[in-house]
């Protein structure tokens, strides 16, 4: 790899970061203000660690996207491009605990209520909708290139 | 190009599918998923009946709807069991469930519970488990009527 190439591959995954991060504020700063502008609400809201939890589970991703990105010509980029789909489906799977979800609905004293719910198909949908063809489509591209090299 | 059409189908397949589960979570969110009534009245001296109102409030459909009432005592043992079945329950759709109680059960009456079973949209199963202790004692104030 030329020094070039390097510097280049780095200001991508600068960008991508950056790009994250103006999400981040955006996120954090600049809709908490707005819904309190337009509510009665006095007091600024800030994020509580849950909110924030998914949302530097999202700025992974936006890296590991963005440096495949910067690597898309070589193998790298590739894997980790089927590595942030298919963790980004785990991470999925695991929120959905599965497919199968059980919530406990707080209603009031004296009353019990769970809600089951089967989303199963909803996971095999995303899988087969989204994470395969982003996989294929990702391979697909990069075996193009190579043809194309040869 | 290739991306972006595959982008779009794969979303507007996935939204298809999901369709009835947005319907079912935002009114459900709003508040509107169902409302249930109580009521109860005497047949004779010895029985009263416990009646149950369902107003189903969603707008999403459920399909193969089933819900099943009973009262239970203090130690979770079954006083009076009923159960319905409809193939498909729709927006402001009502049903009634009647259980007749003896007075000697019904004096042990503590909790009622309600076990709604249905496939949301034809596709999403949904159970749901309520559970309510008899407050103001309306089954002892029928009794000493």
């Amino acid at each position: 790899m030329e020094g070039n190439e390097v510097l280049m591959i780095l200001k991508k995954i600068v960008k991508g970061i950056i790009h994250g991060l103006f999400m981040w504020l955006i996120y954090v700063l600049t809709i908490p203000f707005i819904v309190n502008s337009l509510t009665t609400a006095e007091i600024f809201t800030v994020p509580t660690f849950f909110e924030l939890k998914w949302f530097l589970i999202m700025l992974f991703f936006i890296i590991i996207f963005a440096v495949a990105s910067a690597l898309k010509h070589r193998p790298y980029g590739v894997l980790l491009n089927v590595f942030g789909n298919l963790l980004a489906f785990l991470v999925l799977v695991k929120l959905l605990e599965g497919g199968l979800v059980t919530i406990s609905v707080p209603v009031g004293e004296g009353i019990e209520v769970y809600v089951f719910m089967d989303l199963r198909i909803v996971l095999y949908t995303i899988f087969i909708v989204i994470t395969i063809p982003s996989i294929m489509i990702s391979v697909y591209e990069s075996l193009k290139e190579i043809d194309e090299h040869i | 190009m290739l991306r972006v059409i595959v982008f779009l189908v794969g979303l507007s397949i996935l939204l298809i599918v999901t369709y009835p589960l947005i319907i079912f979570v935002y009114d459900s969110m709003n508040g509107n998923f169902f409302s249930i009534r109580y009521s109860i009245s005497h047949v004779n001296r010895t029985h009263i009946v416990f009646r149950v109102n369902l107003t189903y409030l969603n707008s999403a459909e459920i399909h193969d709807f089933n819900i099943t009432v009973e009262i239970l005592s203090e130690e979770n043992k079954s006083i009076a069991r009923s159960c319905v079945t409809k193939s498909v329950l729709k927006l402001n759709e009502s049903l009634i469930l009647e259980l007749t109680i003896p007075l000697e059960n019904a004096i042990k009456a503590k909790y009622v519970a309600l076990t709604l079973k249905g496939v949301i949209g034809g596709i999403y199963p949904i159970s749901v488990k309520v559970k309510e202790e008899f407050r103001g004692v309306k089954l002892w104030k029928v009794m000493k009527y």
